[in-house]
């Protein structure tokens, strides 16, 4: 990830914010994705990215399913009920955190 | 589409970096295999060349890594050391919190009075206790995980963590015999501590049943 530091915090946001896009994803479509929708500037690297995911599975808020492409065996990722739930709230911090900085980052001076 | 030569060198190179255990090793394949396969599409290249550039994007995840929990010589993958230091870290929480809740217990609530005072009295006897049901109970597990081939990270924190615990307790066993008599060590640490060995025991038990449940339901899940 580029400016790891600021992005570190965010990357279950990020997960949980694709999934609940498209119903079901795989690590490298995770990491594909992510790099198309912000033109490369974010990149997850796969160490970061799995040790992530199956956090989440251990926590509830991911279902897996395994299934055979080609010949081999491919991890799929799904929003659980409590995931989906999680994901509205991360996303609401997210929001609410983006527009905390906002408002600190461009003061806006009245009359009083 | 790759070859299934092509598909076992990549296969080779997880492996040979370390990449043995179940929770990562069919991940890691099917990403390095669709890596290779997009990057031979798109750019019209050979397998050959694609695949050296995809192993130097791995290179990173699968320096091999050490951790203060698991010893300095217990090298592992940095993607899979990044999951058992999590895991030990939680793990290593829990057990803090669940013995310290017990401990405040066993002095505020009332009902657990009678359950210190046994403990107390009794502390050598419930060391023994938990060291022999431990002992058992790690002799089914490390051959559970022996006979098992399928490796996980939960086996391996199992492993490199919990196994001391029957040895913790019989430690704890002398240490009492020894020193009794001579030091007065207060009825409260006493207790502390033999909460903290309770804790830690129900903590590698659960790791274990993580590695059991992780295999369990992982293979009924492939479609």
């Amino acid at each position: 990830m580029k400016s790891s530091k600021l992005y570190k915090g965010s990357l279950t946001t990020i997960i949980l914010k694709l999934l609940s896009e498209y119903d079901k994803m795989y690590g490298y479509e995770i990491t594909q994705k992510v790099k198309a929708i912000t033109a490369g500037e974010l990149q997850i690297t796969e160490g970061a990215l799995y040790p992530s995911l199956h956090k989440l599975e251990a926590e509830g808020f991911l279902e897996v399913e395994f299934v055979k492409v080609s010949n081999r065996t491919r991890k799929y990722y799904k929003l659980t009920e409590q995931g989906a739930k999680e994901a509205d709230d991360k996303l609401e911090a997210l929001k609410s955190y983006m527009e905390t900085m906002k408002a600190f980052l461009y003061p806006k001076f009245g009359l009083e | 589409m790759l070859s299934s030569k092509e598909i076992e060198a990549v296969e080779c190179f997880v492996l040979a970096n370390g990449i043995t255990y179940v929770d990562f090793k069919y991940e890691v394949l099917d990403h390095i295999l669709t890596d290779v396969e997009e990057r031979m599409v798109i750019g019209n290249l050979n397998f050959d060349t694609v695949f050296q550039d995809v192993q130097k994007v791995w290179e990173a995840s699968f320096a091999s890594t050490s951790s203060f929990w698991f010893g300095v010589l217990n090298a592992n993958p940095k993607i899979v050391m990044q999951k058992c230091t999590k895991l030990i870290n939680a793990s290593m929480l829990k057990a803090l919190l669940l013995g310290l809740t017990l401990f405040v217990g066993m002095y505020i609530v009332s009902p657990f009075f009678a359950i210190k005072s046994l403990l107390i009295n009794n502390v050598l006897e419930v060391y023994s206790v938990i060291c022999a049901i431990s002992a058992v109970t790690f002799l089914y597990h490390f051959f559970y995980i022996k006979i098992k081939t399928s490796k996980t990270a939960y086996s391996y924190c199992y492993k490199r963590h919990f196994v001391c615990v029957p040895f913790y307790n019989f430690t704890m066993i002398l240490i009492e015999n020894a020193y009794k008599s001579s030091l007065h060590v207060p009825e409260w640490m006493t207790l502390l501590w033999l909460l903290f060995f309770i804790a830690i025991y129900c903590m590698s038990f659960a790791m274990f049943s993580k590695h059991k449940t992780y295999l369990k339901y992982h293979h009924l899940k492939i479609t």
